[in-house]
């Protein structure tokens, strides 16, 4: 009787425990704009961003800007997964081609996408493939650095037994290689599909005409912050979607590992 | 390759020396062994750690290479790994994605699908495993893990089968089962086995001969053969006898411990 | 400890958030945000010439001037609305805006007007003769510009609106490379760069201000600063008429100081400098174009909230300086 009544008040300290924190900042928040500390042009209260919130999903105005987003995100991370996967794995399989590429990869990848704007515009134009281009550079080297890696250090153990076994090029690859390089590959993924949403926004920096991210540049010029605002949250909300989803298929796809749940 | 068909795989070590260079200094790994071991014989070799047994196996599997003297499979040099010697690790070394079914199947090359499904259940049965063909191995415990892994290494029919330390990682329980359990498959297929430890008691259960090595540089010291009949009872007066005598080999009169239990 | 820390954190918060809300400390500083084009010359004449220093010399202030430049009106309204400056020159329309938003501000004066200095243009390739000839184009603008309005007055010529266009946001320098390349079909934008693109052979104009939009340009000020400071603020007022003044009475030397300042050679800055009107006083006729654009923000639910023009203009400052 008296484990069952342990297990429920362990559910509720993990609810609030789980929510608390931002409940509390929003009534504070919220106390303050009411008491004129905070000045609504410099952050809207709660509840002004609340109904603007509710006014975009009603009408439509928010959704239609996220599937134009989310469209140009698969499409950007689609070429890059692509790339970066199929380059990943020529590299990491080819010391030759790793040291000729080592220097380029690295070089250019702390390069961060918005720098990439000026030359995207002169050579895409202002349409959609420059947009894609942006979001691409974003999600290309999480996917491509963390293949290398994961390729790389496959287990020198199952080396030797393959060798023992005298497993042919082609199937040490595929058997062993690749499905040992899918956990950092997958991790590459999805870093990768974070980073390109979190390109959006400066993709459509470039003369967009849709978007969350041209939301939130539409509502600077008109001086909306709540508007800014109600597109940060959307784009925070939409991340956390996108990596559940890709988390799923994570679990799915790698059954044979327990992960490290914490203490 | 049917086990009438092979050749009497008479492993020829003459005059085996390795060296490696660590830190710009030669260390000798091997110095000058000499060993013969004879079709269908199980040989343990039992040494401390450092002495070299894990690189002489290393060697006759042919993971190894630059070492001076000779080793001869038959008739051929031993110049790189390959199937007709299987090895079974300390790590059950399975891969982690594939289940029991498929990890031994992954030890099979050119074979028919009739041929894979009979091997693979074949020697499933063969240790002991019956029913758990479609386990992951993040689902099987220490001692089935391993029990896999002997499966894979002989589901080839190799000539030798290597065993390097392969109980080291288990309780002692589930140890002494598994010894059972290698002297049983053993008594089955009749393969050649070169098993390496550091337990004594262990040697001296299975092998036909104790190949005793000492280190820096590892030579061996002494062969001693075994000539109890199967299976052996550890804690008879001549098992006794013969530990004591290995155990001469390793510390003088002073040092040697009073009780040893397993 | 969970708690406390909890508190702790949150206060913190509130602490940081506050200190955004409090303008910072103004001290012997006085803050000029400006844009470095031609329609407010008159400022960097000023600077060049030292009449603001002269000005508040004559009031017994040594306050110093800090300028900032910005690229369009939004980017002065956020900086207003970080309480960042005393000063903003810019357009009716993003001033309307930033008022409409909640930052504190009022119009003070004029710095120019010219309706032949904002236009809609179009590439000198192009085939567009007429503006219902933007039907189904691509046109960009800076939004919330008062280039915005001059587009949407010149579409309602043509019969069309914004939805009859494919509506593109760019800047102005963004908008020079895409009528070059020919990205865009058409553009609504203001001096210089009307007479950067037009001595390049690289634009046409399609229709320019004329009988449709004055194109008035003005200076914002802080209520804060006015109410504390009403002797600067006439001051730094005096201090752009004096270069308003010197325009007129010696344009091409005018031309010849400025024109690094402006981006623009003095010969081409010449005739543009002739195309401003830089007068300061706000006559009635510029409060009603200034309600009208008003009027346009709020119809197409660029502004929310109504901004009462009357109250938002402050023609006593100007009335005062012309007085004397």
């Amino acid at each position: 009787m008296a484990r069952t009544t342990i297990r429920n008040t362990d559910k509720v300290k993990h609810f609030i425990q789980y929510f608390g924190l931002m409940v509390l900042l929003l009534l504070v928040w919220q106390a303050l704009s009411m008491l004129g500390v905070i000045q609504p042009i410099i952050l809207p209260p709660p509840s002004q961003i609340a109904i603007v919130f509710w006014d975009l999903l009603k009408n439509g105005t928010l959704l239609k800007h996220i599937s134009i987003s989310v469209l140009r995100v698969l499409e950007g991370f689609g070429v890059a997964a692509l790339l970066g996967l199929g380059l990943g794995m020529a590299i990491g399989l080819s010391q030759t081609l790793a040291r000729m590429t080592d220097l380029i990869i690295q070089v250019i990848k702390p390069i961060p996408p918005i720098a990439w704007i000026p030359l995207a515009i002169l050579w895409f134009g202002i349409g959609e493939q420059s947009k894609v281009f942006i979001i691409f550079l974003g999600a290309f080297f999480p996917v491509i650095v963390n293949t290398i890696d994961g390729i790389r250090q496959t287990d020198h153990k199952l080396v030797e037994v393959a060798r023992i076994l005298e497993v042919s090029k082609s199937r040490f690859i595929l058997q062993v290689v690749i499905p040992g390089a899918f956990p950092a590959i997958m991790t590459g993924l999805r870093v990768g599909l974070m980073v390109a949403w979190m390109c959006v926004v400066a993709a459509e920096l470039i003369a967009a005409s849709g978007g969350v991210g041209y939301l939130i540049m539409d509502a600077r010029q008109l001086s909306q912050s709540d508007v800014v605002l109600v597109g940060m949250i959307t784009i925070g909300i939409i991340g956390k979607v996108m990596d559940s989803i890709i988390s799923w298929i994570e679990k799915r796809v790698i059954t044979w590992k327990t992960a490290f749940v914490g203490v | 390759m049917n086990k009438d068909e092979r050749v009497e795989p008479k492993l020829l070590i003459e005059n085996l020396s390795k060296s490696y260079l660590v830190q710009n200094e030669e260390v000798k790994a091997l110095q000058g062994i000499n060993l013969t071991i004879r079709d269908g014989e199980f040989v343990a070799i039992v040494g401390s750690s450092g002495c070299g047994k894990s690189t002489l196996l290393k060697i006759i599997a042919g993971l190894e290479n630059g070492y001076q003297g000779s080793v001869l499979l038959g008739k051929e040099r031993i110049a790189g790994p390959g199937l007709d010697r299987g090895m079974v690790f300390q790590e059950h070394r399975l891969l982690p994605w594939l289940t029991v079914e498929k990890n031994i199947t992954f030890g099979l090359k050119n074979k028919k699908p009739e041929e894979i499904a009979r091997l693979v259940s074949e020697h499933i049965e063969l240790v002991g495993l019956s029913g758990f063909a479609n386990a992951y191995p993040y689902q099987l415990s220490g001692g089935m893990a391993q029990r896999v892994s002997i499966a894979r290494a002989l589901v080839n029919q190799p000539q030798l089968l290597l065993l390097d330390e392969p109980f080291g990682a288990l309780d002692a329980l589930t140890k002494i089962q598994m010894q059972q359990e290698v002297l049983r498959i053993w008594e089955v297929e009749k393969t050649t086995m070169i098993l390496v430890t550091h337990d004594i008691d262990e040697a001296i259960f299975l092998g036909d001969r104790v190949v005793v090595m000492s280190s820096r540089p590892g030579t061996i010291r002494r062969i001693i053969p075994i000539d109890m009949p199967r299976p052996r009872d550890r804690s008879s007066s001549e098992f006794a006898h013969i530990r004591k005598e290995i155990y001469h080999e390793f510390f003088t009169d002073a040092e040697e411990p009073f009780a040893y239990a397993i | 400890m969970k708690k406390f820390l909890n508190i702790i954190l949150t206060g913190m918060f509130a602490l940081a958030l506050t200190s955004l809300s409090s303008p910072t400390a103004q001290g012997e500083e006085i803050r000029l945000a400006t844009q470095a084009i031609p329609a407010y010359a008159p400022v960097f004449v000023a600077k060049h010439k030292g009449f603001i220093q002269e000005e508040l010399a004559k009031i017994k202030s040594t306050a110093e001037i800090k300028w900032t430049s910005f690229p369009a009106g939004p980017p002065i309204n956020e900086s207003f609305a970080a309480g960042q400056q005393d000063f903003g020159f810019l357009g009716d329309v993003p001033a309307i805006i930033g008022k409409s938003a909640g930052i504190n501000t009022k119009i003070v004066a004029l710095t120019s007007s010219g309706p032949k200095t904002l236009a809609v243009v179009v590439p000198s390739k192009s085939s567009i003769t007429t503006p219902a000839g933007l039907k189904g184009k691509k046109v960009a603008v800076v939004k919330g510009s008062y280039a915005h309005h001059l587009l949407l007055l010149v579409l309602q010529k043509g019969g069309l609106t914004t939805n009859d266009i494919e509506f593109i946001n760019l800047s102005q320098a963004d908008i020079a490379t895409a009528l070059v390349n020919g990205n865009i079909d058409a553009a609504a934008i203001w001096e210089p760069l009307i007479t950067k693109l037009g001595t390049q052979k690289a634009i046409r104009v399609l229709a320019d201000g004329t009988g449709i939009k004055k194109g008035v340009l003005v200076i914002i000020a802080s209520n804060d600063f006015i109410t504390k400071n009403r002797a600067k603020t006439k001051a730094v007022l005096k201090a752009y008429k004096r270069g308003a003044d010197f325009i007129k009475a010696h344009t091409a030397e005018a031309a010849q100081l400025i024109a690094t300042d402006v981006n623009l050679s003095p010969e081409l800055l010449l005739p543009v400098l002739n195309k401003f009107n830089y007068n300061l006083a706000i006559q009635p006729e510029d409060i009603g174009e200034i309600k009208k654009s008003e009027a346009f923000l709020l119809s197409n639910g660029l502004i929310r909230a109504e901004v009462n023009i009357d109250s938002f203009v402050d023609t006593s400052l100007t009335k005062e300086i012309s007085s004397k």
